[in-house]
């Protein structure tokens, strides 16, 4: 017995030392996500020991993944985006235990809307083993930051019609317009006879938009759209004269006059804190919330404003970071949107 | 009891009371000037914090801002490389800042303008001072202050604080140079307000002997010397109001003085704000001319700093190009944008002359709460000199003139105690610390709980011990008691502590009140008892009319300890007072029988006795403990209004009720039924408890304790006469003592347990839900007296005709 007691006391320190392992699975190789993530172990002090796995936008890798975590057995799986997440943990009603991993903690991070993609049946709890963190502010936030750019009474919307996450976003916004008194003007891209979205007619419809009387064109985070902002949306819009605003950086970063864009790193270091809440405190999964940002940075691209003629009001130059400026300005609090 | 005398009388020992009646005016003219220079003076120094306050809010909230950017762009607290320089260039805004830090949330400073501050910790204050805040922490230290904001990370975690250290050295001048006027002020309003208060009392008595002495000549009637002190207490309470309007005129312009440069100092501060957001849009390539939005944020600006009246944006040329607010007379503070070789235009920004008249229109509702109560102390006094002076006819040993004089210990006495009302449970509250849980709301509720407890419990065997060692003596005691209660009140450490301190303060209000009864009794013969109660009850009143507010306004400017330590020199003086008694004050005292147990539970056992207390006496005292005592105090506060506040919702309550009970009185002499007065007046005292779920603000509290003191005033009088009536039986086989013993005890059960449901209830459903809830049930026990009330007058008519 007393050895037993010496031995565990001996033992002790070194089993807190062991650092923890993480399996890290990632869409499109490392991003700034994956920097804030590791970074923010190494501030608090938490060892840690991460294996990275891309699968290189193929998603019909992940299933071997699967196999080898489930060999492997680290004390953690980290995903990026909701295409890797739902291929390792299943969709929340759906979880097979044999096709996915249920018995390992997974903290998901950059998944745009977690309970329409059905990795999460509500925002408060997962009601499994996992947790994370969104990147979009809510929608309340978004429109609220662009009435104070410059006040609307209607917003014009492109949306792919085969995709839900679209879908539900023109439901929110909609639902979003009746509490704040504005109306949604949305239409559909044109599909192909397969019913997938072409890029067919997208200055045509911007100007139906801009006809009907939107005053700006919203982009939610939808991936056909995405592929097709930088090229054709967001020049569009601008040929109309219609102001974009970004839902997400890639989006602001298609050339949109504003957004209220979460910065990736940040979004890593949050997701490390959650994953810290797992590995070091000991909570469970489906008791930390899902949750997004509390700070995003909104982003002006003054060069665009210019162009419009829809120059920032005055109190956005304390907390926008301006893009494309003539002068390039000390770095830019973020807005505290109002949750 | 009231001296008669004939005018004639009056007339010719005019010169006898004089010096007494100039002392009462001089006395009461000081009371108010020197309350007007308290109250102005405090509330200039809270002008002048509040000012330097906002003034650093700015800078801090730059530096809060910057370094919140860096934590979103992923920059860790510690290595954020442009943090330095940001509050190396915040620190330039004011000078009185001494140092601009960020320390982690272990207390660590990460960034210092103070150089060797960087790697110390702070001291343990500023740490639980940003651990207790949600986002804004101040704290004030010998010679320097703390403007605090809490740094949080992109979701929400506290990562630190930001602190601006500044010094108060100049507030303390100003507060000096204030000090110094309002002294002048004070004391040439002071005497100028006492010659003149002289010179009125003087007036009246002549006035009046010339007119009265001539006619009560001619036809020889007798007179009354109650108009007589009407005359001379309007004429007092006249040079009172003008002792406090010149010193409030005298000080307005002194606080102009002093004020306005702290004024202007915050609105350079404000200034620069604005202009670096200017200068920021204009560095991006946009002309001023350009700027979108403008009017709207000097606007947002204004609303967040109501001291400013004016705000304007001029270009190189000196025109204003935007601009909000009205134009102000002074000339306002310009500030330039950008730098001296590259000026890019100026902010100016002026100072409201509103926002001085808005501070001291508030001074002037305390000054309201002045006048009320030397209102009533002039007339407290005026009764004592008419009653006691044997120049004006009053014989010193006489029974009235006994009463009178009791009357100045005991209304002392119950004053120091009112004094406390307003405060009392904030300061339980702050002693049990931080730590807010459930049973905290309950825990706020004990030390009042015991304080009635002691009193109710108490009375009986100190009834009896009074009477064994003398009413004077007793009294003596029983206010020496209330003094050390109070005084360890003041300096109690923890809550513990505290209550035990306020336990001994119940015993010696206990004594006070069962010795001041005692004399009543003892110099009144039974024809003379209830107008000799009525003195006593008078007192008490009255204390609790002026007690309240005054208290609240002490604990607002020097804090609950001061206002405790402020009670126990009252109570000091009550000690001393009671040597106005004279020493055979104990003489004849009709021993009264002591309540016991055998008697308790016989008049249990009376169904009528158990009707009014269950479902009248006892309602009636929980609403007035858990409104009065508790809830009041605590939800006002919490509502962020001054404990002057909740002292003036109580002086409501006391007020309305002082003036009911009179015509409670005629009414039921005009035969109206006691049962309805008791059923009535309780269902109405419950009314207002509900307003509290309507409206929300502290007008509802106010509206509460109006209708509070109506019911009560409707039936606490009736519920006794009540008692006498439907227990007739009782009282001719046993006589009064153990029924109205019983009943006493009783009701004052139900008076010690009321804050603690009140704590209970509010623990579960908040503060409104607590006023609802309890008014709920003593309108429901009221209805159901009503009901009962209605059915017994039945069985009584039923028996009356078999």
């Amino acid at each position: 017995m007393v050895v037993l007691i010496c031995l565990v006391a001996w033992l002790s320190p070194a089993l807190a030392a062991r650092p923890f392992r993480i399996y890290a699975v990632t869409y499109r190789g490392a991003t700034e996500v994956e920097r804030g993530f590791a970074d923010y172990f190494a501030e608090r002090g938490i060892p840690v020991e991460i294996t990275y796995r891309d699968i290189a936008l193929d998603t019909a890798r992940l299933p071997a993944l699967v196999e080898e975590i489930r060999r492997v057995r680290p004390d953690l799986v980290y995903t990026w985006g909701s295409g890797v997440t739902l291929g390792i943990v299943g969709p929340w009603d759906q979880a097979d235990p044999a096709r996915y991993i249920t018995d390992i903690p997974v903290v998901f991070s950059l998944v745009a809307a977690p309970v329409n993609a059905r990795i999460v049946p509500s925002m408060q709890s997962s009601r499994r083993n996992v947790t994370g963190v969104s990147h979009v502010a809510s929608l309340a936030a978004q429109m609220k930051v662009m009435s104070a750019y410059k006040a609307f009474r209607c917003v014009g919307l492109l949306y792919s019609p085969n995709e839900p996450n679209a879908l539900a976003v023109l439901d929110d916004l909609r639902a979003e317009g009746r509490r704040r008194g504005f109306t949604v003007q949305a239409r559909a891209f044109a599909t192909d006879a397969a019913g997938k979205p072409t890029p067919d007619g997208v200055p045509g419809l911007i100007g139906e938009l801009r006809r009907a009387g939107a005053e700006w064109l919203y982009l939610p985070p939808d991936s056909f759209l995405s592929t097709q902002a930088k090229g054709l949306v967001v020049p569009a819009a601008q040929q109309a004269g219609l102001p974009a605003f970004a839902s997400t950086e890639p989006l602001m970063a298609a050339g949109a006059l504003a957004g209220l864009v979460s910065r990736y790193y940040t979004v890593g270091q949050f997701a490390g804190y959650k994953a810290e809440q797992i590995l070091v405190n000991k909570q469970s999964p489906s008791r930390i919330p899902v949750e997004t940002l509390t700070r995003f940075s909104l982003q002006i691209r003054l060069t665009v404003a210019r162009r419009l003629g829809l120059l920032p009001p005055l109190a956005m130059f304390n907390y926008a970071e301006m893009l494309d400026a003539d002068f390039s300005a000390p770095a830019k609090p973020a807005v505290e949107p109002t949750r | 009891m009231h001296a008669n005398r004939s005018p004639t009388e009056i007339a010719e020992s005019a010169a006898a009371p004089l010096a007494r009646l100039f002392a009462v005016a001089v006395l009461v003219v000081l009371f108010g000037v020197g309350m007007s220079a308290f109250l102005n003076y405090f509330k200039f120094q809270s002008a002048v914090e509040s000012a330097a306050r906002s003034r650093m809010a700015v800078p801090a909230s730059a530096v809060r801002e910057g370094v919140q950017a860096s934590l979103a762009l992923g920059l860790p607290l510690a290595s954020a490389a442009a943090v330095p320089d940001l509050l190396a260039r915040e620190r330039q805004a004011d000078a009185a800042i001494q140092a601009i830090s960020i320390f982690d949330t272990a207390g660590r400073v990460r960034f210092s303008t103070d150089a060797r501050a960087v790697g110390t910790t702070v001291p343990a204050t500023w740490l639980a001072a940003a651990g207790d805040a949600r986002e804004v922490w101040h704290l004030v230290a010998a010679g320097f202050a703390v403007q605090g904001l809490r740094l949080r990370n992109s979701f929400d975690v506290p990562q630190g604080s930001v602190a601006v250290s500044y010094t108060t050295a100049d507030q303390q001048q100003a507060l000096q140079r204030m000090r110094a006027a309002l002294l002048r002020i004070a004391l040439v309003g002071g005497a100028g307000s006492a010659l003149l208060a002289m010179l009125a009392v003087w007036g009246v008595l002549r006035t009046w002997s010339a007119r009265h002495g001539a006619r009560a000549r001619d036809d020889g009637t007798q007179g009354h010397s109650a108009p007589l002190q009407a005359r001379l207490a309007g004429a007092i309470l006249l040079v009172a109001v003008l002792g406090l309007g010149g010193v409030s005129w005298a000080t307005q312009r002194a606080f102009d003085a002093n004020l306005q440069p702290e004024l202007a100092r915050k609105a350079a501060v404000v200034a620069r704000s604005v202009g670096e957001l200017v200068g920021t849009a204009i560095h991006y390539g946009i002309q001023m001319p350009e700027l979108v939005g403008v009017e709207a944020h000097l606007a947002d600006v204004r609303r967040q700093h109501p001291e400013l009246a004016r705000l304007a944006i001029l270009d190189t040329r000196g025109v204003p190009r935007f601009a909000v607010g009205e134009h102000t007379l002074e000339a306002g503070v310009r500030v330039p944008i950008g730098d001296a070789a590259h000026p890019l235009g100026s902010v100016e920004v002026g100072v409201s002359a509103a926002y001085l008249r808005s501070i001291l229109f508030e001074v002037l509702l305390d000054l309201a709460v002045v006048f009320v109560v030397a209102a009533f102390l002039t007339r407290e006094l005026l009764q004592f000199i008419t009653a006691t002076d044997p120049r004006l006819g009053a014989a010193p040993a006489s029974g009235g003139a006994v009463l009178a004089r009791m009357r100045v210990p005991l209304f002392l006495f119950m004053l120091a105690e009112e004094l406390t009302r307003a405060f009392v449970p904030g300061f339980a509250r702050a002693l049990l610390g931080a730590s807010v849980n459930v049973s905290t709301d309950v825990a706020v509720g004990v030390p009042i709980t015991v304080f009635m407890l002691v009193v109710a419990l108490g009375q009986a065997p100190l009834a009896s011990w009074s009477e064994r060692v003398g009413l004077r003596r007793a009294m003596q005691w029983g206010a020496l008691v209330g003094v050390v209660g109070l005084a360890g009140a003041a300096l109690a450490q923890g809550f513990h502590a505290f209550i035990a301190w306020r336990a001994l303060c119940g015993l010696g209000y206990a004594t006070v009140f069962v010795a001041a009864q005692g004399v009543v009794i003892a110099h009144t013969t039974q024809a003379e008892r209830t107008r000799g109660f009525a003195l006593f009850v008078g007192a008490i009143m009255v204390a609790a009319v002026c007690g309240p507010p005054l208290g609240g306004i002490l604990a607002d400017h020097v804090g609950a300890r001061a206002g405790f330590a402020v009670a126990a020199a009252v109570a000091l003086a009550a000690v001393l007072a009671v040597r106005l008694l004279p020493r055979d004050a104990s003489g004849a005292v009709i021993a009264s029988p002591r309540l016991s147990w055998r008697d308790v539970v016989r008049v249990l056992g009376e169904r009528r006795f158990l009707h009014i207390t269950v479902l009248a006496a006892v309602p009636a005292k929980l609403i007035l403990a858990s409104f009065c005592f508790y809830l009041v105090p605590i939800y006002v506060v919490s509502l962020g209004a001054p404990t002057a506040a909740a002292g003036r919702a109580l002086m409501v309550y006391a007020a309305v009720l002082v003036l009911v009970l009179p015509w409670a009185a005629h009414l039921a002499e005009r035969g109206v039924s006691q049962a309805l007065l008791v059923g009535g007046g309780l269902c109405v005292s419950a009314l207002g408890g509900f307003g509290l779920l309507l409206w929300s603000g502290v007008a509802p509290v106010f509206l509460a304790m109006a209708l509070l003191g109506l019911g009560q005033g409707l039936s606490i009088a009736a519920q006794s006469s009540l008692l006498s009536l439907a227990c007739a039986e009782e009282i001719r086989e046993h006589g009064s003592a153990a029924l109205f013993g019983a009943y006493r005890l009783i009701e004052r059960l139900g008076n010690a347990s009321g804050p603690l449901l009140a704590g209970g209830l509010v623990a579960s459903f908040g503060h409104a839900g607590a006023f609802a809830l309890i008014a709920a049930l003593v309108l429901a026990c009221g209805l159901l007296f009503l009901l009962l009330a209605g059915a017994m007058r039945g069985t009584q008519v039923v028996a009356v005709r078999a």
